[in-house]
């Protein structure tokens, strides 16, 4: 990627009213967008509208992204993710049971099942999380990112994010060995 | 790093000592190597955090190429927001901040050593007025009917 093509040099000349360098970063970071969307609501219309709400903030407000203090994907999460919890906050709202789509690799339909109601009893266990520790599971374990990523994008430092994240993983823990694990 | 500790960071980050603090990794991994406990521990923390990366949600192209195009619609029928202006950035225009905080740190030094050299010390102070408001001279907008 060159210079002129980063996400820094994109996000300057989307703050310039540059429509076509919008269009560009958001192409460059909208699947991995939605995708976090979803881990955090479970629900796919959720996540499609908590990405277009995202993604139209990045364009209101390009202009407040300053990339000394943070990377513009630390930027864009932590809108994602605080929009998902805004979310999950409405009367009303309520998450669809949403296990994932299943690999066509998968090898059997047995395997399918066990691994879909695994999967149920992770979701279930997550739902039940308070938000923040959701999202701390979230970023570290299922989008991978790094303890200092994953902190910044909580606005937090990272001992206060390893012990939001030490909570979350006891609490699952406990919830996974009440439930019954499909072998 | 004891067994314990060992054990403490595996509850806390997970399975994959890579992904630890660096400070704690090379203490880790010799850890490890020396323990067998700790790596049939780890072997079941690996098997918990599998589980907790559950599977990805799929995302298809289709999908995609919609929500593109709807946000670049709608990009193109908002107005962005300008950056808010502080009235100190309207002034003085950008700066780095460490560089604003000095000048305001000067700026405060230079008032106060200004109004110390105005008003020297052995001069009386001027008295100050007492002032009280009357009720009957306070505008009062709320009648105290809750309606």
């Amino acid at each position: 990627m060159s210079d002129t093509d980063s996400d820094g040099a994109l996000m300057a000349r989307v703050a310039g009213g540059d429509a076509g360098a919008f269009d560009r970063l958001a192409a460059r970071h909208m699947r991995r967008a939605v995708a976090l969307a979803q881990r955090m609501t479970g629900n796919p219309s959720d996540a499609d509208e908590i990405a277009q709400d995202a993604f139209l903030r990045v364009w209101q407000h390009a202009a407040r992204w300053d990339g000394a203090r943070a990377a513009f994907t630390t930027w864009l999460y932590r809108i994602v993710v605080n929009l998902a919890i805004d979310r999950g906050r409405r009367p009303g709202w309520d998450p669809l049971e949403a296990a994932g789509e299943l690999p066509d690799s998968a090898p059997d339909a047995v395997t399918q099942i066990a691994e879909r109601q695994t999967a149920a009893l992770v979701n279930r266990a997550l739902d039940a999380l308070p938000d923040r520790q959701r999202a701390a599971v979230v970023l570290f374990h299922q989008e991978g990112l790094s303890l200092k990523q994953a902190a910044e994008i909580l606005g937090m430092n990272e001992t206060a994010f390893a012990s939001l994240l030490a909570r979350a993983r006891a609490a699952l823990k406990t919830a996974l060995a009440a439930g019954r694990m499909p072998s | 790093m004891t067994d314990r500790q060992f054990l403490q960071c595996m509850d806390a980050y997970g399975a994959d000592p890579v992904r630890w603090p660096p400070e704690l990794r090379a203490a880790a991994e010799q850890a490890l190597a020396a323990s067998p406990a700790l790596r049939a521990a780890l072997r079941e923390a690996e098997a918990f955090d599998g589980l907790l990366g559950g599977l990805p949600p799929v995302v298809e192209e289709a999908r995609v190429s919609r929500l593109l195009s709807v946000v670049g619609e709608a990009a193109r029928a908002t107005p962005q927001n300008a950056a808010p202006e502080t009235l100190m950035v309207l002034l003085l225009g950008r700066m780095p901040r460490r560089m604003a905080a000095t000048l305001c740190v000067t700026l405060v030094a230079l008032g106060w050593l200004a109004g110390s050299l105005a008003l020297p010390t052995g001069l009386p102070r001027p008295p100050t007025r007492d002032v009280a408001l009357l009720s009957d001279d306070v505008v009062t907008l709320f009648d105290g009917d809750s309606r």
